[in-house]
């Protein structure tokens, strides 16, 4: 294997920006393919070519620009509270409390005004200035080497030109006094906007870790341990020593350690925390189970069938996963902006700097304010916009058993116009029985014998529906099996060949049908027919029918009141699809479609400006999910389907549909809500920390409510997504699910 | 609604903070042309050197 991807915690990030220099730097490095940073979650995606780079060297470039990247885990650790954060705060309140009387503008007896002199503030200030703030000088000289700047550019300058300006009062107050001004210093400012910006960044990184829960809450599903039978005892071990093929003793009450097939016994199973069903599932001997879900009222023996990273647990952790740490295209045009951001801040600074100067001469003024833009310009929540609303929607998705493959699918999951159902197993239950047969020999079980000789040969659910129809008798050999997809399959049994398929391909292989008048009579119930042809002629008639998902109605009325289009395409006659697209309250019916021309005719509605959600289950649908704007695979399909598509429902219930399209439009309103209060703090916040109120209203703000403000402007970006972990579906029976 | 609270935070403490430092401090002061061109001048400077040097790459 040439390349690996890996996901790795990223340390020492404050903004977008670094995000952004840290893709670029990696993406420099020879043998990186791909890097994608996302700054809410804190994570890196890393794909490279082991042969001309190394996990050391990736990480050796990422700390060239003052970050740093740990070795791959599944979350990011919490850092401890640093003794940094705890002496600003301490060292801050001293000097706030010093100048309280002359913020008041209040005189105060007994007050230790002496905390108010010059050079006891430059005593306090300095550790906040040189220890605590150090982290920012370090990190934006480490990136304005690699002519990057970033929110520590704006903090580490904003902070240090009004800390060392106030060396020059503090130096020489008869300078300023000599012209009728008081010799003002703003160390005090200084070291309250550092520990601000620290406070801000322990109340962010807080709140991001929030929007992570919901991956947190799947691997706390998984069980510690496994009950395993070796030699007739029981062994409890660590979940990790259990391997495939090792059988299992579930007893009531336990959580399913792994995927497994039952051997013995039979219970119920609560599979609600991983597919949203609240109903519990009967298992018996030959069942299906998986890991994590929990058995409740019978003891099980279970054989492992997938262990480890192969789990089905695993599987949707890794896509939920995947899809919080991609790009949404809308974050694209923030990652522009960020990129600048800041040194357009930078320019307008010194900008203010000057026309002060000009204006009124008056060199503390001109500081004062070009400082106060760098420290209220905030790119952090510009960045933050869009993957913190991505993290927490994938995660509520994830909840509700609904996986969207990437931050993409979410994006554009709310654009789709038109839903495009498959029939069978979609639509359907999927389980279709044989429920009448028509013979032209007037013997049925002969001719249902000699189908399922040749239908246990194929995959199609119809082919088993049929099997299951002859029961346990014994069949005969066939030779020379074909299978033509969406059409048929023919075989040689006992010298003759026999065809099994449609109407329409019996009669493209010249086989006369006018005798089966019965089938017309079936195909209006909505029950599909299989002909059966013998020796060139039709040999008789099978009726299969698969009744429609209970929710279907519903579903489709839902979607309706979305104002969304559905639609039925089948490879089914149109009388079939009809009689089921009627059932479902489906008005527009797409029938008689081979597996081949489902995308062709995808791509027809596309043509036609319809955003076009497919919902599928089977192989066949995998082409015409790949071509949809959006494919939706239900979880009882076969893994080409999920693979093919962008969204994949577990359990099968079509009520999450809905649910999805609708958690979508509300991630994209969240998203826009984040992006406008970004935009809206820093085209609002510049210009009045730049002074643009001073001349008509004497109104200055003062450093430390600019400090105050950015701190706050990210944190209500990520209190905003972290809002959508309580979205709470408005249809079905999903106000109920856990 | 956010934004809108920010910016009536970001107003209501500039009025609070008329009084620290002191209004006095930033009363006009007559500069001399020579001063006053000599600032336009590095300060230009400086734009152009930071945005060249982080945007132009």
């Amino acid at each position: 294997m040439a390349e690996t991807t890996v996901v790795v915690p990223v340390m020492g990030m404050s903004c977008a920006s670094c995000a952004t220099s840290i893709e670029r730097v990696l993406t420099q490095v020879p043998g990186v393919k791909a890097a994608a940073v996302n700054f809410a979650s804190e994570q890196a995606s890393i794909t490279f070519d082991p042969r001309l780079t190394s996990f050391d060297q990736l990480q050796r470039a990422v700390q060239s620009l003052g970050y740093d990247l740990a070795a791959p885990t599944s979350l990011p650790q919490r850092p401890p509270l640093n003794r940094q954060l705890w002496v600003a705060v301490v060292l801050s309140t001293i000097l706030v409390v010093g100048s309280l009387p002359m913020m008041l503008g209040v005189t105060i007896p007994g007050w230790p005004l002496w905390l108010h002199h010059p050079w006891t503030q430059l005593l306090l200030s300095a550790p906040i200035q040189l220890w605590c703030g150090h982290g920012f000088v370090r990190k934006a000289w480490a990136a304005g080497r690699h002519r990057v700047a970033n929110m520590d550019t704006l903090v580490a300058l904003g902070t240090n030109v009004a800390y060392i300006y106030s060396f020059f009062p503090t130096l020489f107050p008869e300078f300023f006094l000599r012209q009728g001004l008081p010799a003002d210093v703003y160390y005090e400012a200084a070291a309250v906007v550092i520990t601000l910006v620290l406070v801000g960044e322990a109340l962010e990184g807080r709140a991001k870790r929030q929007t992570a829960a919901a991956i947190r809450h799947l691997i706390g599903l998984q069980a510690k341990t496994a009950v395993v039978l070796r030699d007739g005892q029981e062994q409890t071990v660590p979940l990790e020593q259990v391997q495939v093929g090792d059988v299992l003793r579930v007893r009531p009450g336990e959580k399913i350690p792994v995927d497994g097939i039952v051997l013995a016994g039979s219970s119920t199973v609560n599979e609600s925390m991983l597919t949203g069903e609240s109903v519990p599932v009967l298992k018996q001997v030959g069942s299906e189970v998986i890991g994590a879900t929990l058995n409740q009222t019978g003891s099980l023996q279970i054989q492992a069938t997938r262990v480890g990273s192969q789990t089905v647990l695993a599987q949707i952790i890794r896509l939920v996963e995947q899809a919080q740490n991609s790009k949404a295209p809308i974050q694209k045009l923030a990652d522009q902006i960020t990129g600048w951001f800041v040194p357009v801040v930078l320019a307008i600074s010194i900008g203010t700097f000057v026309v002060w100067f000009w204006l009124l001469g008056n060199a503390t003024l001109s500081m004062v304010t070009a400082a106060t833009v760098l420290i209220i310009a905030c790119p952090c929540a510009l960045g933050l916009a869009t993957p913190t609303a991505i993290m927490v929607g994938t995660g509520k998705g994830a909840e509700l058993g609904i996986l969207f493959k990437h931050a993409e699918a979410l994006e554009r999951a709310h654009q789709v116009t038109t839903v495009v159902f498959d029939k069978t197993g979609t639509l359907t239950q999927g389980h279709p029985q044989v429920t009448q047969i028509w013979s032209r020999h007037g013997d049925p079980e002969k001719l249902l014998q000699m189908a399922a000789a040749v239908e246990q040969h194929s995959e199609h659910p119809l082919a088993r529906a049929v099997v299951e129809g002859a029961g346990e008798q014994d069949l005969p050999e066939v030779q020379d099996f074909r299978a033509y997809p969406g059409q048929g399959v023919e075989a040689t049994l006992q010298g003759s060949r026999i065809q099994i398929g449609t109407q329409a391909w019996l009669q493209e292989l010249g086989i006369a049908t006018e005798v089966g008048e019965q089938g017309l009579v079936w195909e209006g119930e909505g029950q599909t027919v299989i002909w059966v042809a013998w020796e060139g002629e039709v040999a008789g008639l099978m009726a299969v029918a698969d009744p429609i998902k209970a929710e279907a109605a519903q579903v489709v009325r839902q979607l309706q009141r979305m104002g969304l289009e559905v639609l039925l395409l089948t490879g089914d006659n149109p009388r079939t699809a009809q009689a089921i697209a009627a059932q479902a309250g489906i008005p527009t019916v797409i029938a008689q479609v081979r597996p081949e021309h489902k995308a062709a005719e995808i791509a027809r509605l596309q043509r036609q400006g319809k955003r076009v959600a497919m919902v599928g289950d089977g192989i066949n649908d995998a082409p015409a999910l790949a071509q949809a704007d959006i494919g939706i695979a239900v979880g009882t399909g076969t893994d080409v389907a999920i693979a093919a598509s962008d969204i994949t429902l577990l359990g099968g219930d079509l009520s999450r549909i809905p649910v999805a399209l609708d958690l979508s439009r509300a991630t994209l309103a969240n998203i826009r809500q984040n992006l406008f209060f970004a935009y809206i703090y820093n085209v609002v916040g510049i210009p009045i920390a730049a002074g643009v109120l001073f001349p008509g209203f004497g109104l200055l703000l003062n450093p430390m409510v600019a400090g105050a403000a950015m701190a706050l402007s990210s944190l209500s970006v990520v209190s905003n997504a972290l809002r959508l972990r309580g979205y709470r579906p408005r249809f079905g029976h999903f106000g109920e699910v856990k | 609604m956010m934004g809108l609270l920010l910016s009536v935070l970001l107003m209501v403490p500039v009025q609070a903070a008329e009084s620290h430092p002191s209004a006095i401090a930033f009363q006009p002061i007559e500069q001399p042309l020579p001063v006053k061109l000599a600032v336009t001048g590095v300060g230009l400077g400086l734009m152009a050197l930071e945005l060249t040097w982080f945007l132009k790459k």
